[in-house]
């Protein structure tokens, strides 16, 4: 059996397939409440390339980005802080983590353009200006939570923002608030164990 | 010196991983550095009729669009996986089992983008570059390709099902020991089951990304990699380059797992690309295509017959593995190989098959021949167990064996036993009611099971590069990879402890294809080979200095026979009571520092093997030899609890207890475990590729539908690290314990359900559904 046809697109584009296949689209799409940096690079015509400005880790930067890039782009691609993970670019493995204005989000969910003047905290702005380690920092290489490290720094702004939510009462409620961030490795015992010791005092 | 060996290390390497500055491969970026992306076919099995480049082209940002007739000098890497076609394999082969393989396993005879052909869904079909990341992935969306479509499958039919290398040459991929009819015949209980295993994709952290700079006829290529030997000889060899003049550099792997092992077709066209635009390319793949860039653990069926006397002692045993394969190549994982050593029997029959689909080629995934057929098997024996009316543990001990029951060597070490023993008393196994339904918990169903785990002892030829200064410090070099298993730490304590240095002050670099040849970090076999060879440098540098020392007219050990010294320690010790410490020593020589290099070479290596791992392939002297079986053990030990009304399923504690030889750091080795067993309950309970039958395409390519466990998923883990001695394996006494962790996991989640709700689940993964 052979016959032609042309399908809606070469790649298989979350946006295309959705389009085209309603019935499985329904299905796919109970994720994707948010945009993903890949539906953000659908049909944006990138005339201008406006300026912004942000404060990253208590400096003030200034950059101009395409109206599509996103903020995790703009931070390793355009920054050069590499620091920020990209494990998905959509928004469901939380290695893009980073503190902006205070909150935790997925960097790669957000427009750079869409945050001008904003607050970064990103992980290579935690440890002070000495050296010494943030306490979080000290707990996760202390009680070992991470093997690969590649999810590591969005666990750790993750890990203290759940403290400074008052997320982290017991073990249970640091699990469901920690799990945002996933970690192939396995290392999630030894992340609620560096998140206790952090909250009780016994880190840095 | 304290020492340093089995003791709980904090990682080297931890500071920069807090810190952000550990840096994976796409955290390089070349001045100048373009962005690539990968255009994919939305078809599976058709050819390849006109392609519409125009609007990709078009859009803002998008410097060019290369299809199979516009990428100049474009390479494949044919039949080379890991040193040249079959020579990747996990156990030797002839020259007729190389021709009966369409190529090594892993490896890809077929090639994208060099016809029209389309031979699986996800297949490269165009390569986007441009200014930024996300102006290529644009670009490569607006490409419109059109297609002949042909009738394709993407589930396999497990009737329609080949050995490769068949007959005398089928290479323990079929054996016959006894006659299991007859053993059948005789047994007062019989297990006849099947077990099917699904579609498994690895899903690191780290996305798959390629980053190539032409300098002249220089080539740097910065790739994730667990081979970068490997990744260098194939290049090179495509190419037709000198291996000095490819640099390959990949210091830090975020998650591997057997995804990144291999020579990839987004690796030469990305080369390709930056060759073609005179300027570095980054290619970071999207993580839907990693789904069909790379490999997979291809789906399964386990069938077992296995028969036992009123006593339990087995009668029979047959497994026969039948697993999936792409229509162009012959990627065997042989689980039997594994199975058909773990119970005493005198009647064995297993047999190895393979049933072809259309889809990419699968490969290594986190233990590749255990983790589905001990699924099998151990449910197959808690089957048994039921059946004769005995504890799931006593069977297993009736059975134990400290000979390899096909080839009929001992073991060179098996703690099977010892390790259940540890784990029952951790868990409270003798809790345990064993009627069916008899634990309960108020509305919840609780259930305890058990299983077996084991790895294989792969060893493989390896070299380090040591440099000893007499102020203190040392330099460990080799193209080893740390993909997260603690590898810069445990390369760093052996050294210290054996130069008698703080590990602080071992310096370890890894992760380049120039340094001295590693084995591929793959099969639990880094801290045993490449660890054997630190080893043997240090004591390389203490026999040199003691060369030198002897032969000075003063010093301690001035006029001793230099064959007298010993290293210990860090000190130079004399049979006649003179010594020496090396540092001191080191520093009475002329230039106060010495530089050799280790090597690791086992008894049981052939030079075949050697050749093979030094040219990139796996050439393993394990886990048989013909003197030894070698093999780590372990037992698991699981409480489930179902829910009476909602179904759901939850694991409140899993128990392990493990003995892999020498553990050299209690740290590192207790992640690697629980990080097993954590993938363990993954596979019991969320991971599967699904699949789209009529289009022949896996369907939840990404990573929050193909379910992985979360933190909330994970309760107590408790890691139990038995003492074991084995003096044969290498001279560290270690075996290995990267995949051992998962092995025997979803067995004893599955037998604990069973024990909970009376349901036996003979498919993966176990899902509230299946409780209804």
């Amino acid at each position: 059996m052979s016959h032609n046809k042309v399908p809606p697109r070469a790649g298989i584009s979350r946006r295309s397939f959705l389009g085209s296949t309603g019935a499985v689209g329904a299905v796919l799409g109970a994720g994707t409440q948010h945009a993903s940096a890949q539906q953000s690079d659908t049909g944006v015509a990138p005339n201008s390339q406006p300026k912004i400005e942000l404060t990253i880790n208590g400096k003030r930067r200034t950059l101009t980005v395409e109206p599509r890039t996103t903020l995790v782009e703009a931070l390793r691609d355009n920054l050069g802080l590499t620091g920020t993970k990209i494990g998905c670019n959509q928004g469901q493995c939380g290695a893009c983590t980073i503190l902006l204005n205070g909150n935790r989000v997925n960097s790669c969910l957000i427009l750079a353009l869409s945050v001008n003047g904003a607050k970064i905290t990103t992980v290579e702005g935690l440890a002070n200006p000495d050296g010494s380690l943030h306490p979080m920092q000290t707990a996760f290489a202390e009680h070992d939570a991470f093997q690969c490290g590649y999810c590591t720094p969005g666990q750790i702004l993750s890990a203290i923002a759940c403290i400074d939510e008052g997320h982290a009462g017991s073990a249970d409620e640091i699990r469901e608030y920690m799990s945002g961030n996933l970690c192939r490795c396995g290392a999630y015992p030894n992340i609620v164990a560096a998140v206790e010791a952090v909250r009780d005092g016994k880190e840095g | 010196m304290a020492q340093t060996i089995n003791t709980a290390v904090t990682r080297t390497d931890a500071p920069r991983k807090v810190t952000g500055t550990a840096t994976y491969a796409a955290d390089f970026m070349p001045a100048g550095m373009l962005h690539g992306a990968l255009a994919t076919s939305s078809v599976a099995v058709g050819t390849l009729t006109g392609m519409d480049i125009s609007k990709a082209e078009a859009e803002p940002g998008v410097l060019a669009v290369f299809t199979r007739e516009t990428l100049p000098d474009y390479k494949s890497v044919k039949g080379f996986y890991a040193g040249g076609p079959g020579s990747a394999s996990f156990w030797p082969m002839n020259e007729s089992q190389l021709r009966s393989y369409s190529a090594g396993p892993g490896s890809a005879s077929f090639w994208p983008m060099e016809d029209a052909r389309i031979r699986y869904a996800g297949q490269p079909i165009a390569y986007v570059v441009a200014e930024t990341a996300a102006a290529a992935r644009r670009g490569a969306q607006l490409i419109e390709a059109t297609y002949d479509i042909a009738e394709s499958t993407i589930a396999m039919d497990p009737a329609d099902s080949f050995v490769i290398g068949a007959g005398d040459d089928s290479d323990g991929m079929v054996i016959t020991k006894g006659d299991v009819a007859e053993g059948l015949s005789v047994a007062t209980q019989i297990v006849d089951s099947e077990y099917v295993t699904p579609f498994q994709h690895h899903n690191p952290m780290e996305m798959f990304s390629a980053t190539a700079e032409w300098r002249g006829d220089r080539l740097t290529v910065w790739m994730p990699s667990q081979s970068v030997k490997t990744l260098r000889s194939g290049i090179a060899k495509a190419y037709d380059m000198s291996e000095t003049s490819v640099r390959v550099i990949s210091p830090f792997v975020g998650g591997a797992f057997g995804s990144k092992a291999g020579v990839t077709p987004y690796t030469m066209l990305t080369i390709a690309a930056a060759k073609a635009m005179g300027a570095p390319v980054r290619l970071i793949v999207t993580r839907p295509q990693m789904y069909t860039v790379a490999t997979f653990r291809p789906e399964s069926v386990q069938r077992f017959r296995i028969g036992a006397d009123a006593a339990g002692k087995l009668t029979a045993f047959e497994h026969i593995e039948i697993s999936q394969t792409s229509q162009f190549d012959a990627v065997v994982n042989p689980g039997t190989h594994i199975t058909r050593a773990m119970y005493a029997c005198p009647n064995i029959h297993t047999e190895q098959r393979l049933s072809r689909s259309d889809t990419n080629s699968g490969g290594f995934m986190r233990a590749p021949n255990e983790m589905q057929t001990f699924f099998g098997l151990e449910s197959a024996m808690d089957e048994l167990a039921i059946k004769l009316g005995m504890d799931p543990v006593e069977l297993r001990r009736v059975n134990d064996t400290d000979r390899h029951p096909v080839a009929d060597v001992p073991f060179s070490s098996r703690s099977l036993m010892e390790s259940y023993d540890a784990v029952a008393d951790s868990f409270g196994w003798a809790n345990r009611t064993p009627e069916v339904g008899s634990m309960t918990d108020g509305d919840w169903l609780v259930g305890y099971g058990c299983a077996t785990a084991t790895y294989p002892t792969n060893i493989l030829a390896s070299n380090a590069r040591v440099r000893m200064h007499s102020t203190g410090e040392a330099y460990i070099e080799l193209a080893a990879h740390d993909v997260g298993t603690g590898t810069y730490t445990i390369m760093a304590q052996i050294a210290a402890a054996r130069l008698g240095l703080p590990v602080e002050a071992c310096d370890v670099v890894m992760g380049e294809g120039d340094m001295p040849v590693a084995p591929l970090a793959g099969g639990s076999t880094t801290a045993a080979s490449a660890g054997s060879a630190v080893h043997d440098a240090c004591l390389k540098i203490g026999r040199q200095i003691a060369a030198q020392v002897s032969a000075m007219s003063e010093g301690p050990l001035s006029g001793v026979d230099p064959a007298a010294i010993t290293l210990e320690n860090g000190v130079l010790k004399a049979s006649g009571g003179q010594s020496q410490p090396l540092i001191e020593a080191l520093a009475s020589t002329a230039t106060g520092q010495i530089e050799v290099i280790g090597e690791f070479r086992h008894k049981a290596m052939t030079d075949q093997m050697i050749k093979t791992t030094f040219q990139g392939g796996y050439g393993s002297a394990g886990p048989v030899t013909p003197e030894m079986a070698m093999f780590a053990f372990g037992a698991e030990m699981v409480e489930v609890r179902v829910h009476r009304w909602t179904h759901e399923i939850r694991v409140p504690r899993l128990h392990g207890a493990f003995a892999a030889g020498t553990i050299l750091n209690r740290k590192t080795a207790h992640s690697q475990l629980m990080g097993g067993m954590i993938w363990g309950i993954g596979s019991a309970l969320h991971e599967v590729t699904e699949i789209d039958t009529p289009r022949a395409r896996f369907l939840n390519t990404n990573i929050a539908e193909y379910l992985i466990p979360v933190n909330a998923d994970v309760r107590e883990i408790r890691v139990e690290m038995l003492d074991e001695r084995d003096d044969y394996v290498n001279p560290l006494g270690v075996k290995g314990i990267g995949e051992l962790g998962i092995v025997g996991t979803a067995a004893a989640i599955a037998n604990a359900v069973y024990h909970a709700t009376g349901k036996r689940l003979r498919h993966l993964p176990i899902r509230t559904s299946d409780m209804v």
